[in-house]
C-alpha cells in the first residue's frame, strides 16, 4: 500500500503488536499504526493473549505498555526478548520502574507524540534487520 | 662531813657512792681499815657486768653494784651500808636464813627461780634470777666476815627481749599506717590491748573509749544489726574465727558498713591468751558494688526492653553474648550464637556480605551492615539494619556492643510509598491520555463548538467525580448505587427512575468505565431517549456466578412513549459499552435500540482490573526483582 503521492510508508507491510490495556490509546494507537502502513497485531490489553497473538505469525516489533491493569509487569517483555523480537515501552510510570536487565528497549513515556512512535518503531524495525 | 676516800676507785656510781659513804659511823669501821679480802671482794662486785651484792659483819650491812640498782628499784641509794634485815624486811624470811646460813657455816648456797620484776626499757617486766651466796672467809679458810651474791638471770636473754620489743615496735607501724582497724584484746583481762588509729577514722571517734572500757564500742553498732553482731562475738571467745558484716552509726551521723573479722591468738601452751581481729570499712566499695548493680540492672532493662536484638563481640569478631530478644527471634541460644555460631541466622546470600562488613568494620572502627535474619517462628527471613560500636579501653577495642533492627516494616513502607508514586505519575498520565482520547472522540459528529465543549466538559467531569470517590483513600472501592445516582441525579426526576440492586463494592478501573458509560447513557438519554421524553427509565443489577467467578451484570432499560430511530444513538456511548467494556474489564457490552426505547446491558467479572492502589495485589511485581 502506499500513499496517493505514490510514497512508501514507514511501516509498510510490518507486523506490530500492540499491547496495551487502555482501549481507547490503544484503539488510537492501532489507527496511526495502520496509517503508518502497519499490519496490527492487536491491540490487546491481556498479557495471556500475547502468545496466541504472536503464534500466528512473525511480528516485526512490539510497543508494550508497563501497566496491564495489574501494575507493571514485564513477563511479556521477557518472553518478547526471548523471541528476538525488537519492542519498545510506553508508559505512564517513571522510567526508573524498567529493572536493569530490560533497560536496552527504547521507553517512551506517555502521553506520546503519534509521530515519534512510528518513528521509533521504524528505528526499531531497521536496526533489529540490520 | 668528813672527806670522801679515794678508794674504791673507778666511774661507777656505786664505787662513787661507797666512797663518799661514811663508814666510820657503822661497826664496819672507816674503809681503809677493812680486811684485805673484803676490799679485793668488793672491787670484784663494783666492776662485775652482773648484778652482785656483798654482806659485811654480823649485821649483814649491805654494799652493791650498779647492775643491782636496777633490782632494788625504790630501796637504791637508802639500802647503800644499811644491815640486810632493815633493806629486805618482806623478804627476809626466804632469804635472811640463807644468809645467815651462809655466814654461820661458811658454804655456798644458790636460791633458784627468784622472780624481780624489773623497769626494761621503761616497761615493766619480770625478770627471774638464780641467786649464788658465797662466803668471804677470813685469809681464805677462816671465819666468815661476809657473803658475796652473784645474780644470775635465767629469763630469756635480754637479746631476745630486744627483738621482741623489735617486732612489737614493727607490728605497730602496721597497725598504725593500716586503713584498717587492727585490735587486740587481752582474753585474761577483758581489756582491748592494742586498737589501730584507723578506728578514729572509720568509727568518726578517739580510741580514748573503747581503750578504757571494751563495751562502749557497742554503743556505735546499728540497732538493726546490734543484736546479730552481739551474739557472734562469743564464737570468738571460744577459739572460732568469726567474720560479721555490721554497720556503725558513727557520732556524726554517717552509716558506714564494716567487715570485721576476730580470730584466736593462742599461747605456746595451746590456750586462748588474746583475740586479734581486723575491722574494715566496706562503705565505698558497697557503693560502688550498689553502682554497678544498678548500672547492670539499668542496662539489662534497656536491652531487654527495647526491640531491638542486643549482642556483643570479641574485638576479633566473634560473638560472645546475645540478648533474650536475639534468642527469641533466631531460636539460638547464647551458646548456639557465639563465635560464627550467629551466622546460621543469616541469610545464606547474605552472609559473604555479613563477612565482608565485619572486615570493614574492624578497620573502620564502625560495623554497618543490612542482612536478612530468619525468625525462628515462621522460618521467615526478614532484613535488619545491624551496627555495632566497639568499647575502646586504653586505645584498644575490648568488646563491641551491637544492635540489629527490623527494617522489614519500613523497607515494605519505603516500597509501598515508591508504589503509590509510580501509580500516581501512572495514574495522572493515563488520564491525560485518555482526556486525549475523548477529545478526538467527542469531535465525532458536533457540528456546533458549544454542542461539543458542552459534552466534552460532561464526559471530563464524570472523569473527574470517580478520580474524587478513588482517590479518597488508598485501596477504596466504589458504591455502584452512589456511582449510578451521582450521574443521574443532575439529569433526571427521581419519580421516574428506578435503582436497584444488590450493594457492588466497584475495583478502580470498574468504576472509571461504568461511571463514563452510565455519563454517555445518561446524555444520550436526555437528547433522545426516556429522559427526554417523559419515560421511564430502570437500571438494575445482579451479581450472578459464572465459570471464572462473580459478574455484575448491570442492565439500563429506558421506556419511551414514542418510537426512535437507532441511528440517532451510535456514538461514543457505543464505543464505551460494546468497545471499552470488553477490552478493559474482560466483560461485555451490548447496546440495542427497540421500539420502546434503549436497554443497554454492561456485564464484567467483579474482580476484573482490582484497584492498583490497593495494598498487596497491586503491587509491580518487576520493582522487587
Amino acid at each position: 500500500m502506499t500513499t496517493q503521492s505514490g510514497v512508501a510508508l514507514p511501516l509498510e507491510g510490518r507486523r506490530i503488536l500492540i499491547v496495551e490495556d487502555e482501549y481507547f490509546q490503544a484503539r488510537e494507537i492501532a489507527l496511526a499504526l495502520t496509517r503508518a502502513g502497519a499490519e496490527v497485531i492487536g491491540p490487546t490489553g491481556r498479557a495471556e493473549d500475547v502468545p496466541d497473538l504472536i503464534a500466528t505469525g512473525a511480528v516485526d516489533a512490539a510497543m508494550l505498555d508497563i501497566n496491564l491493569g495489574q501494575g507493571a509487569s514485564f513477563e511479556v517483555a521477557r518472553s518478547l526478548r526471548q523471541r528476538e523480537t525488537p519492542f519498545l515501552f510506553l508508559t505512564g510510570y517513571d522510567v526508573s520502574i524498567i529493572p536493569d536487565d530490560l533497560s536496552e528497549p527504547p521507553r517512551l513515556e506517555k502521553p506520546v507524540d503519534q509521530a515519534r512512535l512510528v518513528d521509533q518503531l521504524v528505528e526499531l524495525v531497521r536496526s533489529h534487520a540490520s | 662531813m668528813i672527806a670522801p676516800s679515794a678508794w674504791p676507785p673507778g666511774p661507777s656510781t656505786m664505787a662513787r657512792r661507797v666512797r663518799e659513804f661514811d663508814w666510820s659511823s657503822t661497826p664496819l669501821g672507816p674503809i681503809a681499815d677493812w680486811d684485805a679480802e673484803v676490799r679485793t671482794v668488793l672491787m670484784m662486785v663494783l666492776g662485775a657486768p652482773m648484778p652482785m651484792n656483798m654482806y659485811l659483819g654480823p649485821e649483814l650491812r649491805l654494799l652493791y653494784n650498779d647492775r643491782s640498782c636496777e633490782l632494788f628499784g625504790q630501796k637504791h641509794p637508802a639500802a647503800l651500808g644499811k644491815p640486810a634485815i632493815e633493806v629486805f624486811p618482806e623478804v627476809w624470811e626466804a632469804m635472811g636464813g640463807r644468809l645467815e646460813r651462809v655466814m654461820a657455816e661458811g658454804v655456798p648456797l644458790t636460791l633458784e627461780d627468784m622472780s624481780v620484776a624489773l623497769d626494761r626499757d621503761g616497761i615493766m617486766r619480770d625478770a627471774v634470777f638464780n641467786l649464788h651466796s658465797t662466803p668471804i672467809l677470813r685469809n681464805g679458810e677462816g671465819e666468815p666476815i661476809g657473803v658475796v651474791t652473784v645474780y644470775e638471770e635465767i629469763t630469756e636473754p635480754v637479746v631476745t627481749q630486744r627483738a621482741l620489743r623489735k617486732s612489737e615496735e614493727r607490728f605497730r607501724q602496721f597497725g598504725d599506717a593500716s586503713t584498717d582497724v587492727i585490735w587486740l584484746i587481752d582474753v585474761e583481762t577483758g581489756r582491748i590491748e592494742y586498737i589501730s588509729p584507723a578506728f578514729e577514722a572509720i568509727w568518726g571517734t578517739p580510741r580514748r573509749a573503747v581503750l578504757k572500757d571494751r563495751s562502749s564500742w557497742a554503743q556505735f553498732l546499728h540497732p538493726a544489726d546490734r543484736k546479730r553482731v552481739m551474739s557472734a562475738m562469743p564464737r570468738c571467745s571460744k577459739g572460732e574465727t568469726v567474720t560479721t558484716d555490721y554497720r556503725i552509726v558513727r557520732p556524726d551521723g554517717e552509716v558506714r558498713h564494716v567487715r570485721d573479722t576476730g580470730f584466736p591468738i593462742l599461747g605456746p601452751d595451746g590456750s586462748l591468751v588474746r583475740i586479734g581481729g581486723i575491722a574494715q570499712d566496706l562503705t565505698e566499695r558497697k557503693r560502688q558494688q550498689k553502682a554497678v548493680e544498678d548500672s547492670e540492672r539499668r542496662f539489662r532493662t534497656l536491652v531487654e526492653g527495647i526491640p531491638q536484638l542486643v549482642w556483643s563481640a570479641t574485638p576479633g569478631g566473634q560473638c560472645e553474648w546475645v540478648s533474650p530478644q536475639w534468642t527469641e527471634y533466631t531460636g539460638l541460644s547464647v551458646e548456639q550464637s557465639r563465635g560464627h555460631g550467629w551466622l546460621e541466622a543469616v541469610h545464606p546470600d547474605d552472609r559473604e556480605e555479613a563477612r565482608n562488613d565485619w572486615s570493614r568494620a574492624k578497620a573502620g572502627g564502625e560495623l554497618k551492615g543490612e542482612w536478612r535474619f530468619r525468625r525462628a517462628s515462621d522460618g521467615i527471613y526478614r532484613w535488619f539494619q545491624t551496627r555495632a560500636t566497639p568499647v575502646i579501653e586504653k586505645g584498644e577495642i575490648v568488646e563491641w556492643l551491637g544492635t540489629s533492627t527490623d527494617v522489614e516494616d519500613m523497607i515494605d513502607l519505603q516500597e509501598r510509598q515508591n508504589l503509590l508514586l509510580a501509580e500516581l505519575q501512572h495514574r495522572v498520565r493515563n488520564l491525560l491520555a485518555m482526556v486525549r482520547s475523548i477529545i478526538r472522540q467527542s469531535a465525532d459528529g458536533y457540528d456546533e463548538v458549544e454542542d461539543y465543549v458542552a459534552h466534552l466538559t460532561g464526559r471530563i467531569d464524570a472523569m473527574a467525580r470517580t478520580q474524587v470517590m478513588l482517590t479518597r483513600k488508598a485501596g477504596a472501592a466504589v458504591d455502584l448505587e452512589s456511582l449510578i445516582r451521582d450521574e443521574l441525579a443532575r439529569v433526571a426526576e427521581e419519580d421516574r427512575l428506578v435503582i436497584e440492586g444488590p450493594a457492588v463494592e466497584l475495583s478502580a478501573k470498574a468504576a472509571e468505565v461504568l461511571t463514563l458509560a452510565i455519563h454517555e447513557l445518561a446524555t444520550n438519554s436526555i437528547k433522545y431517549g426516556a429522559l427526554g421524553c417523559e419515560g421511564r427509565l430502570a437500571i438494575r443489577w445482579f451479581v450472578t456466578r459464572r465459570e471464572n467467578g462473580e459478574w455484575l451484570e448491570v442492565m439500563w432499560k429506558e421506556n419511551c412513549p414514542s418510537e426512535l430511530a437507532e441511528a440517532s444513538r451510535r456514538g461514543f456511548g457505543t464505543e464505551l459499552i460494546e468497545g471499552r467494556v470488553p477490552y478493559e474489564l474482560k466483560g461485555e457490552g451490548t447496546m440495542q435500540v427497540r421500539p420502546d426505547g434503549l436497554l443497554a446491558e454492561i456485564a464484567f467479572p467483579l474482580d476484573a482490573g482490582a484497584s492498583i492502589l490497593e495494598p498487596g495485589p497491586g503491587r509491580p511485581q518487576g520493582a522487587n526483582e
